[in-house]
């Protein structure tokens, strides 16, 4: 790996995904994590992880405590880690400044100084980045926009809902127009309809290119939101990337499992253990489906299409049983819930 | 089932402005979803209904007691528990201290009081904690700690506002769990929550509430008997491929997320033909369902925004309001 | 399992109490609470000093030993009369504002501190109620260390004057009791009022005793600029001060001292009364199930 724009190249050891060909280049359009630990004196934060993020939407979740937070402040570059590499953009983490321009944060803190307007505050924002009088009211009137808080921009901040706050933040984290936004629960204490007009901002940022990492407990969400998933417990990563292929790479030991709704049952499941990748076919309670388990998804549903066509029966519903986000969490975590 | 809640002509105004323009309506489900946007007046209804406000107009009754009548309220206060959305607890007092003060204040006498402050917590998974003063606990342990007050007087009816909120997904998914037992025992829970998903899960009816006005009313279990042409369908491949094929043979196809379609089937298609479809646009069909209008739907259209399909209000009883523009003027918090 | 959970969200079904007995909840789970404190106890026990020292001095009096040795002098030097029992009934007042400044903000501190009210008022208990439930933690306390220990050492004195000595000295009974409760209902009020203003106790202790010599300092600075006394009115002890003198009829204390300030006795009244419904409107205010937000 060789030198590039003056900063030292990320050491000698590429992080284990990274394909060997990859290059400089590549870097400038990926943040690479690299073997970080983060102890708080004996406390741990984070320990021993790689990760590369792509541009997307990338959601972390894990339990309270699990050190998402943590990983947040260490690529906003608020902490430093002690041990191992991070690099934004190819920009490494101890360059705070380049790294400002590249990062916007967004985080749970709910206070605002007293009798600052929601316009204000984006606009004080961004002179203090270092824009100019013009420059800051361009940019912050845009961010504002982007958020659909022009109506109440002038109003006191004090007065807002607690969903026009995060909106707000927001605005504040995308106004310096930043190449990744990391955002800490930006949909808490939002109604559904912002919800789900956060989701589709998202989603029109992460198509032009941004990065897009969000933390949030709302796993039915990330589902459909989400690019990536990063699953975090105790300050370990527990799996890391779409989620199907997360979930498909989990299939040896938590077989998916299916539920299709058909008019014979009986014959479906004759099919299906032609393929020696099902390993269960178990008759649903009311007779009239069945729930199979299958070593590899992949392959049954293919099998499936094909069953459907030619096969003498009507298949009425195809529901994965567990090939979502909720699943991984449960399987990988659990429902110990020993920290909440 | 008879009505647990009804609204009579209900109308509240706080600070000289009406929020609550009189609401009529019956609740009889066992779990009813409370919905609206911030400042539809969701927690002034409850609040009302634990007569925290008086009514200025017309009234209304929960369980048979008037809240208009000062014994009925008290009735009602006694049969009633309610979680609020803030943090709310005392703090230097152990958890089945509390539990208890609030079950004798409920009316319970002070053994059954007691005894019930244990199977509370104890219910709500608070067993070994139970004994530590409420301020050490964590967040979702005071979570729970606010249902144990909330239940151990056995109410009837049940007040729960945003119940999962700060709860990590295990946490949700344990508080869903409870609540949904709760219903089961034969208690009316009335849940207040931001999140369709938490209301779709436990609830069988929904009141949708939009500026102080019924926006949607409708019985969610009848919504759920399938019997449509609704389709929902998840796909690897080459979807937009699949979604012209559909398209070409007369479906009705929205994309949504990012491997999904919305579909409506035209009365000559079956499942096969959705099959053939794909087999044919290199697509695999990963997920296949009737689509029965997801709460989703239904919110969106009560709220006058655009939906994929416009769901047909047959068992709901929608009372379309001109809605008007999207006002970020609408700071009044309830 | 399950039959244990389902038993626990089950309605409830049994016997309920009164409202009567649901309103001795808050007193009981406050007395329950209140020795919690090692400095509630040395207080409680500190206020017993002056009524030791007037039990001790009456029985010396009628001590033939005690009065050998100290001779006839002492008797006429420590007479127990209306002067001594107006400085009693005065220093036992101070011990129950210090109880009430102790005690009175955690009773209310505790429950607003993490948003408890509206836990309480969604229960069938009014808010006037709740408040007289807190009250009456403090009343217990407060009694004993005023009017119980004064009316006690009444008796004890009547025991050896005899009955002509009680019902010539009925005045001293009643102002004992009504002045008594005068500080009870004032220090009271007002500790409770300052802790739902306040919120965290330490500041409404701290409210609390400032107040009063900030107000005492102020009361002296307004007779003084304008060279009047009513300036005195603003000062809670000196009200409290006149109202004594004027249960007991009495000017001097210790038959010495003459510590009334220069105000009418009906005025006072009528600041007491002030002070009083001040506190009441503050605590109707602020002890509320939600906040109302502008």
């Amino acid at each position: 790996m060789s030198a590039r724009n003056g900063h030292a190249a990320p050491g000698d050891h590429a992080p284990d995904n990274l394909a060997p060909d990859a290059h400089a280049a590549d870097l400038r359009e990926t943040i690479v994590i690299k073997n970080v630990s983060k102890f708080y004196g004996e406390i741990l934060g984070v320990n021993r992880v790689n990760l590369i993020i792509r541009p997307g939407v990338t959601s972390l979740v894990g339990p309270n405590g699990s050190g998402k937070t943590t990983l947040m402040n260490l690529l906003s570059g608020l902490l430093q880690p002690t041990r191992g590499e991070i690099n934004v953009l190819g920009v490494p983490v101890a360059d705070a400044e380049r790294l400002g321009r590249r990062v916007g944060y967004c985080t749970q803190v709910d206070s605002f100084p007293s009798g600052m307007t929601g316009y204000d505050f984006v606009y004080g924002f961004l002179r203090v980045g270092g824009f100019g009088p013009a420059d800051a009211k361009a940019r912050a009137w845009s961010a504002i926009e982007r958020v659909d808080l022009v109506d109440a921009a002038k109003r006191k901040v004090a007065g807002y809902s607690k969903g026009m706050r995060q909106r707000i933040k927001l605005a504040g984290a995308i106004s310096h127009g930043p190449r990744a936004l990391i955002l800490d629960e930006p949909m808490n204490g939002l109604d559904p309809m912002a919800r789900a007009e956060m989701a589709a901002l998202f989603q029109a940022l992460a198509a032009e290119g941004h990065f897009v990492i969000v933390s949030s407990h709302i796993l039915h969400e990330v589902d459909t939101l989400s690019d990536a998933v990063v699953v975090i417990n105790h300050g370990y990563v527990l799996a890391e990337g779409d989620i199907h292929d997360v979930r498909g790479a989990m299939d040896a030991d938590h077989p998916t499992g299916i539920l299709i709704r058909c008019d014979k049952p009986g014959l479906l499941a004759r099919h299906a253990f032609e393929y020696d990748h099902v390993i269960e076919a178990r008759l649903h309670d009311d007779g009239q489906g069945l729930l199979v388990r299958t070593r590899d998804a992949e392959k049954f549903f293919r099998a499936l299409g094909e069953i459907a066509l030619t096969a003498d029966l009507t298949i009425d519903s195809v529901t994965p049983a567990d090939d979502d986000v909720e699943a991984v969490y449960r399987y990988l975590i659990g429902t110990s819930g020993e920290t909440t | 089932m008879s009505e647990v809640i009804r609204l009579e002509g209900l109308g509240v105004r706080l600070g000289g402005r009406p929020i609550l323009h009189e609401l009529t309506v019956r609740l009889k489900g066992r779990a009813v979803g409370l919905l609206g946007p911030n400042g539809a007046g969701k927690t002034t209804l409850v609040h009302t209904l634990l007569g925290f406000h008086a009514p200025s107009v017309g009234t209304a009754q929960v369980l048979d007691h008037d809240i208009r009548d000062p014994r009925g309220l008290k009735a009602i206060r006694a049969a009633v528990g309610y979680m609020p959305e803030r943090d709310a607890f005392l703090g230097d007092v152990s958890a089945i201290r509390q539990v208890r003060l609030f079950a004798e204040l409920s009316g319970l006498p002070p053994k059954a009081a007691l005894e019930r402050a244990h199977e509370a917590l104890i219910a709500v998974g608070l067993g070994e904690a139970r004994y530590r003063e409420v301020r050490t606990y964590s967040l979702g342990m005071k979570q729970r700690a606010k249902l144990a007050q909330a239940i151990a007087h056995g109410p009837r009816v049940l007040f729960l506002d945003e119940p999962t909120n700060g709860l990590d997904p295990a946490g949700r998914a344990r508080m869903l769990q409870i609540i949904a037992e709760i219903r089961d025992s034969g208690v009316t829970v009335v849940l207040s929550s931001h999140l369709l998903h938490d209301v779709e899960q436990v609830c069988d009816e929904v009141l949708v509430l939009k500026d102080g006005h019924v926006a949607l009313h409708a019985d969610l279990a009848a919504q759920r008997q399938a019997n449509t042409r609704f389709l929902d369908v998840e796909v690897r491949g080459d979807r937009p491929a699949l979604a012209q094929a559909l398209a070409a043979g007369g479906c009705e196809v929205a994309l949504h997320g990012r491997w999904r379609l919305k579909v409506v089937l035209p009365a000559a298609w079956g499942m096969r033909d959705v099959y053939a479809a794909a087999a044919a646009s290199d697509a695999q069909v990963r997920r296949l369902t009737y689509r029965r209008h997801s709460l989703e739907d239904l919110f969106l259209h009560a709220m006058g925004l655009p939906t994929a399909f416009a769901p047909d209000v047959e068992g709901t009883s929608a009372v379309p309001q001109a809605i008007p523009p999207k006002e970020a003027a609408d700071v009044r918090r309830d | 399992m399950s039959a244990a959970i389902s038993r626990a969200f089950q309605p409830y079904d049994g016997e309920r109490t009164s409202s009567a007995d649901q309103f001795w909840v808050i007193p009981r789970y406050g007395y329950r609470e209140l020795f919690r404190s090692r400095f509630t106890l040395i207080l409680f026990v500190a206020s017993f000093f002056f009524p030791l020292v007037f039990l001790a001095a009456i029985y010396a009096r009628q001590n033939a030993q005690v009065l050998a040795i100290f001779g006839q002098q002492m008797l006429d030097g420590v007479k127990i009369d209306a002067g001594a029992y107006i400085v009693l009934t005065y220093a036992q007042s101070w011990f129950a504002f210090y109880l009430a400044l102790w005690v009175g903000p955690p009773l209310l501190g505790r429950d607003m501190a993490n948003n408890g009210l509206p836990l309480y008022l969604s229960r069938p208990m009014s808010r006037t109620a709740y408040i007289a439930g807190k009250l009456m933690v403090l009343l217990g306390p407060l009694s004993i260390v005023t009017w119980i220990m004064g009316v006690f050492v009444l008796l004890f004195q009547g025991s050896f004057e005899g009955s002509a000595w009680l019902v010539a000295n009925g005045r001293l009974f009643m102002a004992v009791f009504v002045g008594s409760w005068v500080s009870i209902v004032l220090y009271s009020l007002v500790a409770l009022a300052l802790s739902a203003l306040l919120r965290r106790r330490w500041m409404a202790r701290g409210a609390m005793l400032g107040s009063l010599f900030i107000l005492r300092g102020v009361a002296g600075i307004v007779n003084l600029l304008f060279n009047a006394h009513w300036g005195s009115l603003l000062s809670p002890t000196e009200v409290q001060v006149t109202i004594l003198s004027s249960l007991f009829g009495q000017d001097r204390w210790f038959g010495a001292l003459n510590m009334r300030p220069d105000i009418s006795a009906g005025s006072a009244w009528i600041v007491f009364g002030l002070i009083c419904a001040a506190c009441l409107a503050v605590l109707y205010r602020r002890v509320r199930a939600y906040e109302v937000v502008r």
